[in-house]
C-alpha cells in the first residue's frame, strides 16, 4: 500500500471512531429512553413545523358528510364534529401547543435568570427584596396568573403566554439563584474581580456560562408544565380561540363528541399532549441529572 | 482447649462494582477468646471496618465473602435470617464511630435505648426504662431519667457515645465490636469513654474487638494486638509492640512522634504495596 | 420560638402578602383597556342606576389611593363587593361554593397521599420490576394534564361503564362523595405520580443512612426497621412535597370543576372571568392566596412534630 492510501485509511478510521464516541456519549448521557424521547419529540416538532405541507387535508375544511366518522382512508384518524380531518388538525394544533409554551419558557427564563443573577451577585438588600417578590409570585399558581391576565385583557393566546411567563419566573429564578450563589462563592470569581473585571462582566460571561446547564435543564423541565397549563387554559375556552387548531381546544370539542359517543378526537388530541409532555419531561430529567453531576 | 468465642479463618471479601472487582480482605485470620480484648490497628483503608462488618454480616450486597467466621462454634456466614437476627441481638454488640450519624434523630434517647427490649423482646416499657436508667448511670451519665426524654441533638458527642455504649450493654452481648469509638470525640471525652468501655468489659467479662488507628490506645486496653495492612493481618500477638517482627509493624511503631524528642521531620513510612507483595512472594 | 409568637409572625406575613396581592389585584382593574366603568359594565353598557351603583361601589370619582383604601376598608369589614352577574354579595357566593371546592381538594389530597406514598415506598423497597412499573406509570401520570384525565375518566367510567355520575355534586353526604370521586381522581393523578417519585427517592436515601445500620446490627425485625427508621425519617421530604402539592391542588380544581360541572370556587372564577365580574375575580384570587399561605404554615407546624431538630419558626 502506498503512503497516501495508508494515510487516507488511517484518517477514515479515525473519523469513524470520532463519530462513534459522539454517539456513545449522547447515548450515555440520555440513556435509551432519553434517545427515544428525543427522536419522538423531533418527529412531532418536524410534523408540526411543516404541517402546512405535510398535512393530508386542510385543517379548517369542514366536510359534514364525514362528521364524527372513525378512521378511514380519507381521514386517517377520523373526523371531528364538523367533519374536519383530525390528523391535519393535530399537526397544526401541535404548532400552537409547542410554540406557545416555548415562548412562555423563553420569556420566563430570560427574566428569571436575569433577576436571579442580579440577586446572587448583589446580595444583601437587593437579594432580600428580589427573594421576597419571588415568594409572592410563588403564592399564585400558573393557571390563576393566566386567568387573571385573561380577565383583564380578554382571552387570547398572547395574553395567556404573558400570564404564564410571569408565573413561571420564580421557578426559574429560584434554581438559577441557588446555582449562581454557589458559583459566586468560588475562588475564580474573586480572582476575576481582583483583576478589575466589572460585576456585570463577570456575571454575564463567567457565572452565566457555568450556570447554563442548569438553566437549560430547568427550562426543558418547565416546558412540560407550560404545555399542560396552556392546553388547560385553552380547554377552558380562555386561551386560543377557534377556529385556530389547538390540542387543548380539540380535547374540549372532542369532549363534546365523546359525550355523544365518539371519543376519537379527544383520544387523539389527549394522547398527543401526553406524548409531547412525556418526551419533554424525560429529556428535562436527563438534562437535570447531567447538570447536577457536572456541578 | 476451649473453643474461642470468635474465630475468623481465612476470610476473603471481594466487592463487585459495575466494571471491576476488588478483593478488599485478603485472608484475614484471628481468634478472640472469652473475656479477651483484641486490638485491630492499621492505617485507613487497611480493612479494619470491613472486618467488623463481615463479622456481623453487614457488608453491602455487592460483596462476596469466603472463608469461615465462627461464633461459639456456629458459622456466622451460614446462618439463617432468624438465627442471624438472634445473633445480632444477643451475642454481638457494635459501637460505632460517629454517634451523631448512627442514632436516629427523630426518636428520643429513651426510645433508642429500649427499642429492642420493648418491641422485639416484648418487655414492659417501664421495666425497660428502669434498666436503661441503671445502665446510663453505670456509664456515667448524670440525670439519667431526664435523658430518656431528650432527643439526640440535645446531647453532646461524648454523651451520645456513652448512650450508644449503654445501649450495647443493655443487650448483654458476649462480644463487643468497637469501631474507632473515640475518634469523633475530643480528647477529654475520649479518655472518659475508653475508661467506661474498659471498666464495663472487665466487670462483665466481655470480649472486645477494638478497632483503632491509635496505637497507644490499643496497647492500653487490649490483651493482644493484630496489625492490618492491605486487607491482611501481617502480625498479631501479645508482645507486638515490645518485639515487632514484621517490617510494616516496625515502621509503624517507629513513626510515632515522641513527646520527649524534637525532630526536624516526622518519619515517613516507606512500606508500600510493592514491598508487601514481594514479601508475600518470598515467604 | 413559642407557638404564640410563631402564629403572630406568620399572621403578619400573611397580612403583608395579602396587602400586596390585594393592591396588585385592585390595580389590575385599572390596567384594563378602556375606562374602568366601561370595563366593569362591559359591552352591555348600563342603565343610569347601574352606572351610579358601580361608580359608588368602586369609588370611581375618587383618586386611586382613596379607592384602594375604601376597598380595603370594605374588605376588612367582610364586604367583598357585589357580583354584577349574580346580584348577590360576593361573600355569600364564596361561602356557598367554598364547601364543594374544599371537599374536592380534601378528597384529592387523601388519594394523593395514600397512593403516592404507598406506590413510592413499594417501588423503593421491592425494586426490580415493581420499581420499573411504578416509574413508568408515574412518568406517564406526570405528563397527563388534569383535564385529559378528567375527560378520559368520564368517557370510560361515566359514559362508557356508567359506574359514576358525569356531572354535578349530588345531594350531599355519600351521594356527594360518589359524585366527587371521579373529579378527585382526575385532580390527583399528576400529583400522586410526583409524590410517588419523591417518596421513592426519599426512601431509597434513608435506607442507606447510618442509623438504619445501627438498627440492623441490633437485630431489629426488618418490618420494624422499615417503619420506624426508614419511612419515619423519609416523612420530612415527603411532607414538604405534600404541602406544596395541596397548595397547587387549589389551582387544578379550577379546571376539574369546569370539566365535571361542579359549582365550586374554580368554576365560579372561570365564569366570573368570562363575564367580567371583577369583584368576584378579586375575591376568589384573595381566597386562593390565603389558602396557599395557610397550608404552608400548617406544613411548617407539622415539620416540628416530624423532626424534633426543627424548632418552630426556623425553616430549613
Amino acid at each position: 500500500m502506498s503512503l497516501k492510501t495508508t494515510t487516507l485509511a488511517v484518517a477514515k478510521d479515525e473519523a469513524i471512531r470520532g463519530r462513534e464516541t459522539v454517539v456513545r456519549r449522547t447515548l450515555d448521557r440520555l440513556g435509551v429512553i432519553g434517545v427515544i424521547a428525543a427522536v419522538v419529540l423531533a418527529a412531532i416538532v418536524i410534523a408540526a413545523a411543516f404541517a402546512t405541507w405535510l398535512a393530508p387535508a386542510d385543517p379548517n375544511a369542514p366536510d359534514l358528510f364525514a362528521a364524527l366518522s372513525g378512521p378511514t382512508s380519507a381521514h386517517l384518524l377520523g373526523a371531528d364534529a364538523l367533519g374536519r380531518d383530525i390528523l391535519s388538525r393535530l399537526m397544526h394544533g401541535a404548532q400552537v401547543t409547542l410554540a406557545g409554551p416555548g415562548l412562555v419558557i423563553l420569556l420566563s427564563t430570560i427574566v428569571g435568570t436575569a433577576l436571579a443573577l442580579v440577586a446572587a451577585w448583589c446580595g444583601g438588600r437587593v437579594d432580600a427584596v428580589i427573594v421576597w417578590v419571588l415568594d409572592i409570585l410563588f403564592a399564585v399558581p400558573g393557571i390563576v396568573f393566566a386567568l387573571i391576565a385573561v380577565a383583564i385583557w380578554g382571552p387570547s393566546l398572547f395574553t395567556v403566554v404573558c400570564g404564564l411567563a410571569v408565573a413561571y419566573i420564580p421557578y426559574v429564578a429560584r434554581v438559577v439563584r441557588g446555582a449562581a450563589l454557589r458559583e459566586r462563592n468560588l475562588p475564580y470569581v474573586s480572582a476575576a474581580w481582583l483583576q478589575g473585571h466589572s460585576g456585570f462582566g463577570i456575571t454575564t460571561t463567567q457565572i452565566l456560562r457555568n450556570v447554563q446547564p442548569i438553566v437549560i435543564a430547568q427550562a426543558v423541565s418547565s416546558l412540560g408544565f407550560a404545555v399542560i397549563d396552556l392546553a388547560a387554559v385553552s380547554f377552558l375556552g380562555l386561551g386560543v380561540q377557534p377556529p385556530t387548531a389547538d390540542l387543548g381546544l380539540m380535547v374540549k370539542s372532542g369532549f363534546d363528541s365523546t359525550l355523544r359517543g365518539h371519543p376519537g378526537e379527544a383520544i387523539a388530541a389527549g394522547t398527543l399532549i401526553v406524548l409531547i409532555v412525556w418526551c419533554v419531561t424525560v429529556l428535562g430529567d436527563r438534562l437535570t441529572s447531567t447538570a447536577r453531576s457536572m456541578s | 482447649m476451649t473453643t474461642p468465642l470468635l474465630r475468623v479463618d481465612d476470610v476473603h471479601a471481594t466487592v463487585h462494582l459495575r466494571r471491576s472487582s476488588q478483593t478488599l480482605l485478603n485472608g484475614v485470620s484471628f481468634e478472640i477468646g472469652e473475656g479477651e480484648a483484641l486490638g485491630l490497628v492499621g492505617e485507613s483503608g487497611s480493612g479494619k471496618s470491613l472486618t467488623t462488618r463481615a463479622i456481623t454480616r453487614m457488608l453491602d450486597p455487592n460483596f462476596t465473602v469466603s472463608g469461615s467466621i465462627e461464633f461459639d462454634g456456629a458459622s456466622v456466614l451460614g446462618m439463617s435470617p432468624s438465627a442471624l437476627r438472634r445473633y445480632r441481638q444477643t451475642d454481638v454488640g457494635m459501637i460505632f464511630q460517629d454517634p451523631r450519624a448512627h442514632v436516629n434523630p427523630v426518636h428520643t434517647v429513651g426510645d433508642f435505648l429500649t427499642e429492642v427490649l420493648v418491641r422485639d423482646r416484648g418487655m414492659d416499657q417501664r421495666e425497660a426504662d428502669r434498666r436503661a436508667v441503671v445502665l446510663l448511670d453505670e456509664v456515667g451519665v448524670r440525670n439519667p431519667e431526664s435523658r430518656l426524654r431528650q432527643y439526640p441533638h440535645e446531647l453532646s458527642g461524648g454523651l451520645l457515645q456513652r448512650v450508644m455504649i449503654a445501649s450495647v450493654l443493655l443487650a448483654e452481648p458476649r462480644l463487643i465490636l468497637a469501631d474507632e469509638p473515640t475518634t469523633a470525640l475530643d480528647v477529654t471525652a475520649q479518655s472518659d469513654v475508653m475508661a467506661i468501655i474498659e471498666e464495663q468489659r472487665k466487670a462483665r467479662g466481655l470480649s472486645l474487638l477494638f478497632i483503632t488507628h491509635d496505637l497507644e490506645l490499643a496497647a492500653a486496653c487490649c490483651d493482644r494486638i493484630a496489625v492490618m495492612y492491605a486487607g491482611e493481618i501481617v502480625e498479631q500477638g501479645a508482645h507486638v509492640y515490645e518485639s515487632p517482627r514484621h517490617p510494616y509493624t516496625i515502621e509503624l511503631l517507629g513513626a510515632r512522634p515522641s513527646i520527649e524528642e524534637r525532630v526536624d521531620r516526622l518519619p515517613v513510612l516507606t512500606y508500600n504495596r510493592e514491598i508487601h507483595e514481594q514479601l508475600k512472594a518470598s515467604a | 420560638m413559642s407557638f404564640a409568637s410563631f402564629l403572630l409572625r406568620r399572621s403578619g406575613g400573611l397580612l403583608l402578602v395579602l396587602l400586596v396581592t390585594s393592591f396588585l389585584v385592585f390595580g389590575l382593574l385599572y390596567l384594563a383597556p378602556g375606562s374602568p366603568l366601561a370595563f366593569i359594565l362591559g359591552p352591555r353598557g348600563g342603565t343610569p342606576e347601574q352606572i351610579a351603583a358601580v361608580t359608588e361601589q368602586y369609588h370611581l370619582n375618587d383618586p386611586f389611593i382613596v379607592r384602594y383604601i375604601a376597598w380595603l376598608g370594605d374588605l376588612v369589614q367582610g364586604d367583598l363587593g357585589r357580583s354584577l352577574v349574580y346580584r348577590q354579595p360576593v361573600g355569600d357566593l364564596l361561602i356557598s361554593r367554598a364547601g364543594t371546592t374544599a371537599a374536592l381538594v380534601s378528597l384529592a389530597a387523601v388519594i394523593i397521599a395514600v397512593v403516592g406514598i404507598i406506590a413510592g415506598t413499594w417501588a423503593a423497597l421491592r425494586g426490580g420490576w415493581v420499581d420499573q412499573v411504578v416509574s413508568t406509570l408515574a412518568a406517564i401520570g406526570l405528563s397527563t394534564p388534569v383535564f385529559v384525565v378528567g375527560v378520559a375518566l368520564i368517557s370510560l367510567f361515566a359514559v362508557g361503564l356508567g359506574w359514576f355520575p358525569t356531572f354535578g355534586v349530588g345531594t350531599g353526604g355519600l351521594d356527594t362523595l360518589w359524585h366527587l370521586f371521579l373529579p378527585a381522581v382526575a385532580l390527583s393523578v399528576a400529583s400522586a405520580a410526583y409524590l410517588a417519585r419523591i417518596t421513592k427517592t426519599a426512601v431509597n436515601e434513608e435506607r442507606t443512612r447510618e442509623h438504619v445500620q445501627t438498627a440492623t446490627v441490633r437485630g431489629l425485625a426488618p418490618g420494624l426497621i422499615v417503619r420506624r427508621h426508614v419511612l419515619r425519617n423519609a416523612l420530612i421530604p415527603i411532607t414538604t412535597v405534600l404541602g406544596l402539592t395541596v397548595a397547587t391542588l387549589i389551582a387544578g380544581a379550577v379546571v376539574v370543576e369546569n370539566v365535571f360541572a361542579l359549582d365550586g370556587l374554580g368554576s365560579l372564577l372561570v365564569k366570573a372571568i368570562l363575564q367580567r365580574d371583577f369583584a368576584v375575580v378579586q375575591a376568589v384570587v384573595l381566597v386562593l392566596v390565603v389558602a396557599f399561605v395557610v397550608v404552608n404554615a400548617i406544613v411548617d407546624v407539622l415539620y416540628t412534630f416530624i423532626d424534633p431538630r426543627i424548632s418552630l419558626g426556623s425553616r430549613q
